[in-house]
């Protein structure tokens, strides 16, 4: 399978994508989709630059990633697809990307955000947006590192009665 | 005099603080941050606040445990988008004890410029083999 991870993220490339998912599922290429960095040369320098010699990258906006999905472009890697929200799930659910399941990895606290996991801080639309993912039949499941244990989102929100 | 922030993933930061005080005693001008559970922005303008406390009016130096992280990713934005009339921002990948004590010795006597250059010399210095 050419893509092996569509990862929520809202540190996009770092530590814990490169070391952690990178090492464990022996990724050769990232993709980070994200129309805001891929409008911003200087944003893109930065996450190029977290990148390791044995490692692709690739940033595309939102349409673009996409479609190099939709045309297979991913064929015979060993990819592994970044977004920093759930909507951005929902973007390319709606344009017609088939996602068995979602790793949800960093989304960190902020205003408004309610603590879910150390790692897991959502707003209700963010919420929402979860909510919308799993009722489209794609499981959640939150890990941050491929060693950590593993929570179903659906769950957590059942439990947390959210 | 020049300013320090230490930021790094987990508890490091907190640690490398303790056991440096603990070798040179109490530092003016040092504080630490770390990424856990912080998000982007709140991250950024968290390291900020401390840069802005901690300013001593010769610049700051941002000392960070790994490049190519989140932590780096931060300290480089920060570092960036501080305006030209403020004290000048440097960063610091792979910070280790040697190199902390190199600060806190020379800090007081030397330009930033020329400080981060023997800082990083004496960090790489640090790292050896022996067999």
């Amino acid at each position: 399978m050419p893509i092996l991870l569509f990862r929520v993220d809202e540190r996009l490339i770092h530590g814990q994508v490169v070391v952690g998912w990178g090492n464990s599922l022996k990724i050769d290429q990232i993709v980070l989709i994200n129309d805001q960095v891929a409008s911003n040369k200087w944003e893109r320098d930065l996450y190029l630059a977290c990148v390791p010699p044995e490692m692709k990258a690739t940033i595309l906006p939102v349409d673009e990633g996409v479609a190099k999905i939709l045309q297979n472009g991913f064929e015979g890697k060993r990819a592994v697809i970044l977004v920093d929200s759930p909507f951005d799930i929902l973007r390319m659910v709606e344009k017609g990307v088939r996602i068995d399941s979602v790793n949800v990895g960093g989304v960190h606290s902020k205003t408004n955000r309610k603590k879910i996991l150390p790692y897991l801080f959502l707003s209700q639309e963010e919420i929402c947006a979860f909510k919308s993912i799993i009722s489209a039949g794609i499981k959640c499941e939150c890990r941050d590192v491929p060693l950590a244990e593993k929570h179903d989102l659906s769950s957590l929100f059942d439990k947390l009665r959210l | 005099m020049i300013g320090c922030v230490i930021l790094t993933h987990g508890d490091l930061c907190f640690g490398l603080k303790d056991t440096l005080e603990g070798i040179m005693g109490k530092q003016e001008g040092l504080s630490v941050i770390s990424n856990a559970e912080l998000g982007k922005e709140e991250l950024i303008s968290a390291l900020r606040k401390k840069i802005n406390q901690k300013i001593l009016g010769d610049g700051v130096v941002i000392f960070v445990d790994m490049f190519g992280t989140s932590c780096w990713q931060t300290a480089k934005k920060v570092a960036a988008k501080t305006p030209g009339d403020q004290p000048k921002i440097a960063v610091i990948t792979g910070v280790n004890l040697p190199m902390l004590v190199k600060f806190f010795s020379l800090r007081a006597s030397l330009p930033l410029s020329q400080l981060v250059v023997l800082v990083k010399q004496e960090g790489e210095k640090g790292i050896r083999t022996e067999s």
